[in-house]
C-alpha cells in the first residue's frame, strides 16, 4: 500500500505524460541514470502536492471567502478553476525549469552522447518541455479543483449548489 | 630454444624492450629472471644482464636437462611457484616434444598429445582454486628469426633458419593483469624485431560485471522496472515513426574494461550468446560516462521474457590455424609458421577455465 501511495499521483500525472517526453517523465519519477535506481526525489509528488494544495486554496476561496450569491453560477466555478489551472500552468513551467537550472536533471536524461561524449541528441527540450509539463499540470490542477469542490461544497453557505443548479 | 637466441635476434630485443617497459613503469617491485628446462635456473633481477647472457652456450653451462621440454611440467611448475602478487611470464617455443620413444609407437602420439592437455588443464584447475577463481592468462604468439637446429617430434635435428613462432605468457590475477596491460601495452613486442601475431586471453573473476539498463540509445519506448531498474524493463513499444517504424531497440551499459580483453574481442558481436533469437545484438564502446561499453539489442518482435546475453569465452581459430598436426618437418609440412602441439596445450588450458567458469559475463535482462 505504501508503494501505492507513493505512486499514486505520478500514475495520475501519466494520464497527460504524451505531452512531454519520456525522459522527463524519468526524471519526475526520481530515476537515477547513474545508480540505474528510482533513487532521486520523486518530483511528480512534490509537484502534485504543490498544485493539491493551491487548488485546495482556490477552491477554499471560492466556496467559503468569496462565496457569495452574484458568483454562485457555473462560470464563476469555471473560472476560478481556470485561473487555478493557469496558476498550475506556471507551477509545472517553474519547477522544472528551476530544477533545469539547479542542474538537477541528470545529465543522462537531457543529453544522448556518442562514444566521444558529444551530445549528439538533446533528449528533453528546454523550455519547450517546461511548458509542456506545465499543460500537463494545468490539467491535474483541473482534476484536483472538480474533486475538492465535490468533496468540499456541502458546507459552503451560499454557492453550496455550484457549479451544478439546484433541482 | 637455441635457434630463437644466436646472435641478436628479435626475440631477444622484444624480451628486453618488454621486460624493461615493465620495470619502467614501477608496476613490479622484483623480477625474477629463470631458465626453465628439466629444472628452474635462477638467473637473477637484471634484465640486461639477463638478455645479453641469453646464448645457447650460456644455456648449456647453466646446466639442466636441454632436451626436456615437457611444457606440461614446465607449465605446472611455473603455477606450482606463482604467488597470489605475482605476475609470471613465461616465454617459449611452447613446441611439445613427445620424443625418441614414440618412432617405433608413432600411434602412441595422440594418446601423449591428449596427456598433455589433460596434465595441462589438472595444473590450471589446481591453480584457480589456488587463486580463488581469480586468475587470468594471457597467450601471445609472436615471431622471430630461427638460426639453428630445429627438433622434430621424435627429437631429430635438422636445421633451419627462418621466421618462427614463440610464444609469451602473462600468468596472473585479473587485476593484476588488467593493470599489466593498461601501464604496459605490448606495443615494445611489436617493433622489437619480433612480430605480434595473435593474442588469446583466458580470464577467470570472482567479480560480477557492473551492468544496467540505459534510457538511450533506443527505438520505441520502455520504462524501467521500478521494481528492478537496473535489469528490467517494462511498457516496451515499438518505433511508430519514421524508417524504424516496426523496430524496437533498447540498451544497457556494462563495464567490462575491469577484464583483460582485447578490445576488438570486446566490440565483435559474434562473441556473444543472446538466448532469445528475436533479439540482435549491437556492441560500441563509450569512452565517458558510467560504463565503457554500450550493448543495444533490437528486434521487429519485441517479445517479452528473461534475456540472457553472455560473452562467450571462444577458443581462437587461430589456434588451430597455427597448429603443426604433423611435427616431422617444417619445411616439408609447411609448418615453419606453426608449432606442433599448441592446440592441445590451450585446450587444456581453456578446459580448466571453462570448467570454472564458462563465459567471461553474463547479463541478465527482463522485459515484461
Amino acid at each position: 500500500m505504501g508503494t501505492f501511495f507513493e505512486l499514486f499521483l505520478g500514475n495520475w500525472y501519466c494520464w497527460f505524460k504524451s505531452f512531454y517526453s519520456d525522459y522527463l517523465s524519468q526524471y519526475l519519477w526520481g530515476y537515477n541514470p547513474v545508480s540505474g535506481a528510482y533513487d532521486l526525489e520523486l518530483r511528480y509528488n512534490t509537484i502534485g502536492l504543490y498544485t493539491l494544495g493551491i487548488s485546495l486554496l482556490m477552491v477554499i476561496l471560492y466556496y467559503y471567502v468569496i462565496d457569495h450569491p452574484r458568483f454562485c453560477k457555473w462560470w464563476s466555478w469555471l473560472i476560478v478553476a481556470l485561473v487555478n489551472s493557469a496558476i498550475a500552468l506556471f507551477v509545472g513551467y517553474y519547477c522544472v525549469q528551476s530544477d533545469y537550472d539547479a542542474g538537477k536533471i541528470p545529465d543522462e536524461l537531457l543529453y544522448s552522447r556518442d562514444e566521444n561524449g558529444e551530445i549528439i541528441q538533446y533528449l528533453i527540450s528546454i523550455p519547450g518541455e517546461c511548458w509542456s509539463f506545465g499543460i500537463s499540470n494545468m490539467f491535474m490542477a483541473f482534476l484536483f479543483f472538480i474533486i475538492l469542490s465535490f468533496l468540499l461544497h456541502w458546507w459552503s453557505r451560499v454557492a453550496k449548489y455550484s457549479p451544478f443548479i439546484k433541482f | 630454444m637455441d635457434g630463437y637466441v644466436k646472435g641478436n635476434t628479435g626475440f631477444e630485443q622484444s624480451v628486453y624492450a618488454y621486460l624493461t617497459e615493465l620495470q619502467i613503469s614501477k608496476l613490479i617491485d622484483t623480477l625474477n629472471l629463470n631458465y626453465i628446462n628439466s629444472k628452474v635456473i635462477s638467473r637473477g633481477h637484471d634484465v640486461e644482464t639477463f638478455i645479453h647472457n641469453i646464448e645457447p652456450v650460456d644455456f648449456r653451462k647453466h646446466g639442466g636437462n636441454l632436451g626436456t621440454s615437457d611444457i606440461a611440467v614446465v607449465l605446472d611448475s611455473i603455477l606450482q611457484r606463482h604467488d597470489k602478487e605475482d605476475i609470471s611470464i613465461f616465454i617459449s617455443d611452447c613446441i611439445v616434444s613427445p620424443g625418441k620413444k614414440y618412432v617405433s609407437s608413432p600411434q602412441s602420439l595422440n594418446n601423449y598429445l591428449l596427456e598433455q592437455r589433460t596434465r595441462i588443464k589438472k595444473s590450471f584447475i589446481s591453480a584457480l582454486d589456488k587463486a580463488n577463481n581469480d586468475l587470468s592468462v594471457v597467450v601471445c604468439q609472436l615471431t622471430s628469426l630461427f638460426d639453428g637446429r630445429f627438433y622434430n617430434k621424435f627429437d631429430q635435428p635438422k636445421y633451419y633458419k627462418g621466421g618462427r613462432p614463440f610464444y609469451i605468457w602473462l600468468i596472473g590475477s585479473t587485476s593484476h593483469i588488467k593493470q599489466l596491460q593498461d601501464k604496459v601495452t605490448l606495443e615494445p613486442l611489436k617493433g622489437s624485431g619480433a612480430e605480434l601475431k595473435n593474442v588469446y586471453t583466458l580470464v577467470a573473476s570472482p567479480k560480477t560485471v557492473d551492468y544496467g539498463i540505459l534510457l538511450t540509445p533506443r527505438l520505441g519506448r520502455f520504462e524501467p522496472d521500478r521494481a528492478n531498474p537496473r535489469t528490467a524493463i517494462r511498457n516496451i513499444r515499438k518505433e511508430n515513426r519514421g524508417k524504424q517504424r516496426g523496430m524496437f531497440m533498447f540498451s544497457f551499459g556494462a563495464n567490462l574494461n575491469q577484464l583483460p580483453l582485447d578490445e576488438s574481442y570486446i566490440l565483435n558481436a559474434a562473441h556473444y550468446a543472446v538466448s532469445n533469437k528475436d533479439y540482435a545484438l549491437s556492441v560500441k564502446e563509450q569512452r565517458s560516462g558510467r560504463f565503457s561499453h554500450i550493448f543495444s539489442l533490437s528486434s521487429q518482435i519485441a517479445s517479452r521474457g528473461n534475456l540472457t546475453i553472455a560473452l562467450k569465452n571462444q577458443f581462437p581459430q587461430w589456434i588451430a590455424c597455427k597448429t603443426d598436426s604433423v611435427g616431422n618437418d617444417l619445411v616439408k609440412d609447411e609448418a615453419t609458421e606453426k608449432t606442433y602441439g599448441l592446440k592441445y596445450l590451450l585446450e587444456g588450458v581453456y578446459d580448466a577455465f571453462t570448467a570454472r567458469q564458462k563465459d567471461y559475463a553474463v547479463f541478465k535482462i527482463t522485459i515484461n
